[in-house]
């Protein structure tokens, strides 16, 4: 389902009464034209919350090698008594079975613990290269966590996010055909500014516009994936941010190092998924630290639920976070990475399945694969699976009712251009029990170092 | 039989006495069509229902058990099941439907029915044992009413959920800082 | 049932054979019902070109025609069973839905019950619909349809749990054997769910509209995850009949609005039935049912209730019920319909006592008049000289007048010019009700009810603007520009008071704005020769004739000295400090300028 705008800005920030740098940054003549609005939504019993979590965050407490956290047997005790999907779960974890993305996305009611507050419920859709669309369901202040867990990361380099009115802390820049944007403030930071924005011109009144509104703002913190970054980083707006923050995919160690010089500053790669957010940060290849001690990390064989030996690679699978409306129990990630102990810090080592599925439109240009899911959310489509040669070729097989196969054809030709190759599969839909959404493609970073967008 | 039960005529449906002032003495009525079904007209009191321990629904329904067993079907039968009916058989399901619903409720007159026959151990005409005994299961008050309370309060949960789920406010969503 | 298979060649046997049943269909209702006989598709090619596809039958209301497809009728071999089958499509036309406006009514009180998952509603609507009609046929007309559902059950999976819910409701209410119409998959709960359902349809077969909440509350467990929602649609397509029943049909008019009444037939039949006998065994009979119904107010909370009173649906929702309704509605038509809709009880009355100064009132041709429409709209001649047979809605029209403007000895009411604000500080008035925009339908309407001339202009600027090709008479056109909407820039244009058409239109001219604190950044913004826009402000009041309003949402006393400086210009300044106040001023403002007493403003 499509998000909407619901909402008056009283409800999106309770807690602010001075909203005059969001008028400014809304009403900006060089700002982008907007497209959504959008808030923290913490009142003062939530700020609460949020201050306690980020004391705990503070101190970092994480278990020890071969070691279970203290905190699990009670937590699997409330998941026992107040989650309907865990009623009958086990209090020793290791005799759980682990979870899989279609059992939530199935019934995601099903994972709401009686103690959420469902008016205080927020939803999310997200889809991925994998798997179907997904409705996750959270809270403001687990959302919110965001900005404590990054600031405890910043603080290992001493740096630290500014508060109150003055600037914009938060810039998440994208670069896609369509997405939401809006201007927005963070209660955590007193008001401080965030946006999110989109470097497609055409979100733009004029394309330099790009340049001087992030220039005039100056945000410190700027977040994207590694192809908005190399995007960003051709635009070459002159900003000063504090730190750079990349995710969504594997961030290749030549580019941060080519960000670090243009920007100044240092870049993360950040490990992080919709149904718990935040989980590991890397700073140098290959080692990611984990940054919640609240988040229990297994590393687990892909074919049964037991544990891999020490050091060995397996599927990552998470218990624990602090959302009330999906409290995770042995929730397999999908991506795979050995764990280690730096310091007594547990790292993922090698981490990966997260390298992104490229695919380029007919004239070579970068088509980021959310346009697609979005193109083909119109279509009331059983599953579909998509697959792009090295000749740019594309094979769609797709099964669903009511779906008339010229228009599909027609959305697929409005993204890769009216001239690519595609074959198209239609069926009328088999009786699939879970809805099936694949992409693949042959195309790799190489061939995308010939390209410009 | 159903048919029959939907003919209860109005006086049936009267109020019951239990206080020893107004209405229908539901005591003597029950006696009364005992005594009929056993053919023995100067017996005397053959139940003592002890009405004032029971609830104004339940001695409705008596009272509908008796217009229901004047049909002639229960006078070719053994009497011998009516003092465990009427002391014990009816006790759970009356308070769970408005008495009038037993005469004009389709269904409810079936179980009435239903719940008679099963109690005098014949079943209607046609049926096997397991298919009198699903066909009552399955028009039960009792059974449904249990089913509904069990399954309710997570039900309305979970709708409650979906519901907000499309709301615009939970749509809204939050700010998000960075690409998952 | 014959058992020897019909060959290919048999179609047009087949189709003679249900013809000649027809009329004898059309009886089991009422021999006087007037249908047409159907469409009989000789091919699924040709039914697909009707629209009918996955089942063999389908009603359309929109020309009260009956679809039948008579190759799947011989592929789910149900050839020997035409008059059951036409019996319960002309029950579709004859009992429910039976027309367009009730057929959304059934829509928007499912929808309601179904919050959430309201994508399922033509789905319920037709099993709903269905479920009335084959209990009335085969219980109250004595059709044997038991012998359909058992013919095609036969061949079909019954895996979906709505599915067996609702099947097992057919043996619930006809007294079947267990499994017979519902396969294997029984469960206790489907018994209870099912002998629930059950009762609605025998309780409410004749106010059928008041039991659609509550089936739909019923049906809502086993369609509340999308993949049971989809097994249940594959496997119950053949009986999907009346699903797009309203395709391509008129607006039917009053459905932006929830009333109560509607609200307290969406109650769970669950809650119903525990709730009857809660604190029940003593004295039963003197007790008033309570708890039976849920708070309205937390209801109509929870439907999102918006507008003058909040009776009233998001336009967002009530565009996605309509285009579920008629897939084929077209947005901009029905975002209009809306704010009519809401403006409607606020408008000036029809000038009706000017038969006199008014001959020049000629009538222009007439529209369809709908349920909801002032009944004052309605021309019964006009009506009476489509159909004798009176269908609101259908055969009912409405006049539509012009004036004629050359005859300058008249006096005519003042041209109406709306320029409202559409910066990013607006909402979307097509997702979520917009004050302004309603104020702008009710005076830009009421104008046109007096004879005025109306131009309408959105402005957000710096930005876009989109404003009608001059002063109309159009009331579609008028409101297609207010309900639009851009979100760009910060206020009102000014520099939009230079329009050409304000300096061409014949008679007075009455320029009003809508817009907020902003206004004022922009008055004092100036152009490449260094005006300021004030400047443009006042000649364009001067040059109109009729007067000019600002209507700021703002706080009197903030600006003072702009805001006296529009004054002396001839300004008026009204403030409204609540959204909700644009009603008041709006009534004011047509009543005073666009009500006519044979007075002149």
């Amino acid at each position: 389902m499509k998000p909407v705008q619901g909402l008056t800005d009283e409800q999106r920030f309770p807690l602010l009464k001075d909203r005059r740098l969001l008028e400014k940054l809304r009403q900006d003549e060089c700002g982008p034209l907007f497209n959504f609005g959008s808030g923290d939504r913490l009142d003062a019993a939530a700020l609460q919350r949020l201050a306690a979590y980020s004391r705990t965050l503070a101190t970092k407490e994480f278990w020890h090698e071969n070691e279970q956290p203290f905190w699990l047997p009670d937590y699997l005790g409330w998941c026992k008594t107040t989650v309907e999907a865990y009623r009958g779960c086990s209090l020793v974890l290791s005799e759980n079975q682990t979870l899989h993305r279609e059992q939530i996305a199935e019934r995601p009611w099903k994972f709401v613990s009686t103690d959420a507050i469902i008016d205080e419920m927020l939803a999310y859709c997200t889809s991925g290269t994998t798997g179907a669309p997904m409705d996750v369901l959270f809270d403001p202040v687990s959302q919110a966590t965001w900005i404590p867990q990054l600031e405890s990361i910043l603080a290992q380099k001493n740096i630290r996010i500014e508060r109150g009115p003055d600037k914009v802390a938060i810039c998440l820049v994208c670069h896609q055909e369509e997405t939401l944007t809006y201007a927005s403030l963070s209660t955590w930071l007193d008001g401080a500014g965030v946006l999110k924005i989109n470097l497609n011109p055409k979100d733009w009144k004029k394309p330099q516009d790009r340049q001087t509104y992030l220039e005039k703002y100056n945000p410190e913190i700027i977040t994207g994936d590694p192809f908005t970054f190399m995007a960003l980083a051709q635009l070459n707006p002159s900003i000063r941010p504090k730190a750079m923050v990349s995710s969504a995919m594997t961030l290749q160690e030549g580019l941060r190092q080519l960000l670090q010089k243009q920007f100044g500053c240092p870049v993360y790669d950040l490990y992080s998924l919709t149904e718990c957010r935040m989980i590991a940060v890397s700073e140098k290849p290959g080692i990611y630290q984990l940054i919640r001690p609240e988040l229990y990390v297994e590393i687990l064989h892909p074919d049964s639920d037991e544990k891999v030996l020490p050091g060995a690679r397996g599927e990552i699978t998470v218990t624990g976070g602090i959302n009330p409306f999906l409290p995770l129990l042995r929730y397999r990630t999908g991506d795979f990475a050995s764990l280690e102990f730096i310091n007594g810090q547990p790292c993922l080592i090698d981490l990966e399945g997260r390298s992104p599925t490229l695919f380029l439109n007919q004239e070579r240009g970068f088509v980021n694969h959310v346009d697609i899911s979005r193109a083909l959310s119109g279509f009331s489509l059983a599953g579909f699976t998509l697959h792009q040669q090295k000749d740019l070729s594309l094979d769609f097989s797709a099964w669903g009712t009511g779906v008339s196969e010229e228009s599909l054809r027609q959305s697929l030709a409005e993204i890769f251009g009216k001239d690519i190759q595609m074959q198209v599969k239609f069926a009328k839909e088999l009786l699939t029990e879970t809805k099936k959404v694949k992409y693949s493609s042959e195309i790799n970073e190489m061939d995308l170092q010939s390209c410009r967008r | 039989m159903i048919h029959h039960i939907k003919q209860c005529p109005a006086e049936f449906l009267g109020q019951p006495d239990r206080n020893g002032r107004s209405g229908i003495n539901t005591e003597a009525l029950v006696n009364d069509t005992v005594r009929a079904l056993t053919g023995d007209a100067t017996a005397p009191r053959l139940i003592d229902i002890a009405a004032a321990r029971r609830s104004l629904a339940e001695l409705s329904l008596q009272q509908i058990c008796c217009w229901a067993l004047s049909h002639p079907f229960f006078r070719q039968i053994d009497s011998g099941w009516l003092r465990q009916f009427f002391c014990k058989g009816l006790s759970e399901v009356a308070p769970l439907v408005k008495p009038e619903q037993w005469v004009k409720d389709e269904e409810r007159a079936e179980e009435l029915a239903r719940m008679i026959l099963s109690a005098c151990g014949k079943c209607p005409g046609g049926e096997s044992e397991a298919e009198a005994a699903d066909r009552f299961d399955s028009v039960s008050t009792v059974k449904r009413l249990k089913v509904i309370e069990e399954t309710k309060a997570a039900m309305e949960r979970a709708q409650e959920i979906r519901r907000q789920m499309a709301e615009k406010a939970a749509r809204e969503a939050a700010n998000v800082y960075s690409r998952e | 049932m014959k058992e020897t298979p019909v060959k290919v060649t048999d179609i047009p046997a087949i189709r003679d054979r249900w013809a000649a049943t027809w009329p004898e269909a059309v009886k089991v209702w009422n021999p006087y019902v007037t249908l047409r006989e159907p469409e009989w598709c000789m091919s699924q090619k040709m039914a697909e070109k009707e629209g009918l596809t996955g089942s063999f039958a389908m009603i359309r209301l929109t020309d009260h025609r009956i679809v039948i497809d008579i190759e799947t009728v011989k592929d789910y071999r149900v050839e020997d069973f035409a008059l059951q089958v036409l019996a319960h499509e002309i029950g579709h036309h004859v009992l429910i839905p039976a027309n367009n406006y009730d057929n959304a009514g059934l829509f928007k009180r499912i929808r309601i019950a179904l919050a959430g998952i309201e994508n399922r509603a033509p789905l319920v609507s037709n099993l709903y619909s269905d479920l009335i009609i084959n209990d009335t046929l085969q219980r109250t007309l004595h059709l044997d349809m038991a012998a359909v559902y058992r013919h095609l059950q036969a061949t079909c999976p019954v895996t979906s749990k709505l599915h067996v819910w609702y099947m097992r409701t057919y043996e619930y209410l006809w007294s079947l054997p267990r499994g017979s119409l519902s396969g294997p998959q029984q469960s206790p709960q489907i018994d209870a769910d099912a002998s629930l359902a059950a009762s609605v349809v025998r309780s409410y077969a004749r106010n059928w509209l008041d039991g659609a909440g509550r089936f739909a509350l019923l049906a809502y467990p086993y369609l509340i995850e999308d993949n049971e929602h989809q097994k249940a649609r594959n496997e119950l397509a053949r009986y999907l009949d009346a699903e797009k029943s309203s395709d391509g049909s008129d607006i039917p008019g009053g459905m932006a609005e929830i009333d109560d009444q509607i609200l307290e037939g969406i109650v769970d039949p669950r809650s119903e039935a525990i709730a009857s006998y809660e604190g029940k065994g003593e004295a039963e009979a003197d007790q008033p049912d309570r708890s039976d119904k849920p708070e309205l107010s937390k209801l109509r909370s929870t439907t999102g209730g918006t507008g003058p009173q909040q009776r009233y649906q998001q336009p967002g929702v009530y565009i996605d019920m309509m285009k579920q309704v008629d897939p084929s509605a077209d947005e901009n038509k029905l975002v209009n319909r809306y704010y009519r809709d809401i403006a409607l009880p606020y408008l000036v009355p029809f000038p009706s006592d000017m038969t006199e100064p008014l001959a020049e009132l000629l009538p222009e041709g007439t529209d369809p008049w709908e349920p909801g429409d002032p009944i004052e709209e309605l021309d019964w001649f006009e009506t009476a000289l489509v159909s004798p047979i009176i269908v609101p809605g259908i055969t009912t029209r409405s006049r539509v007048f012009s004036v004629d403007y050359d005859t300058p000895e008249k006096e005519q009411p003042f041209n109406l010019y709306v320029g409202i604000d559409c910066s990013g500080s607006m909402n979307n008035p097509r997702i979520n009700f917009s004050w302004p925009i309603c104020a702008g339908t009710i005076v830009s309407l009421s104008a046109l009810r007096a004879g005025a001339r109306v131009m309408s202009c959105l402005s957000g600027e710096p930005g876009l603007f989109l404003e009608t090709p001059g002063f109309i008479k159009s009331e579609n056109e008028v409101l297609t520009v207010l309900t639009s909407y851009l979100g760009t820039g910060y206020a009102y244009g000014i520099p939009r008071l230079k329009s050409p058409y304000l300096e061409s239109i014949k008679g007075k001219t009455h320029l009003l704005i809508v817009s907020d604190d902003d206004i004022f950044s922009m008055l004092q913004a100036k152009d490449s020769d260094g005006r300021e826009n004030y400047e443009i402000a006042e000649q364009a009041l001067a040059r109109a004739g009729g007067g000019g309003t600002f209507v700021l949402h703002s706080r009197p006393g903030w600006h003072k000295e702009d805001v006296e400086r529009l004054q002396k210009m001839g300004w008026v300044v009204h403030y409204v400090t609540a959204e909700s106040e644009m009603l008041d001023f709006a009534r004011a403002f047509a009543d005073r300028f666009y009500r006519r007493k044979g007075k002149k403003p």
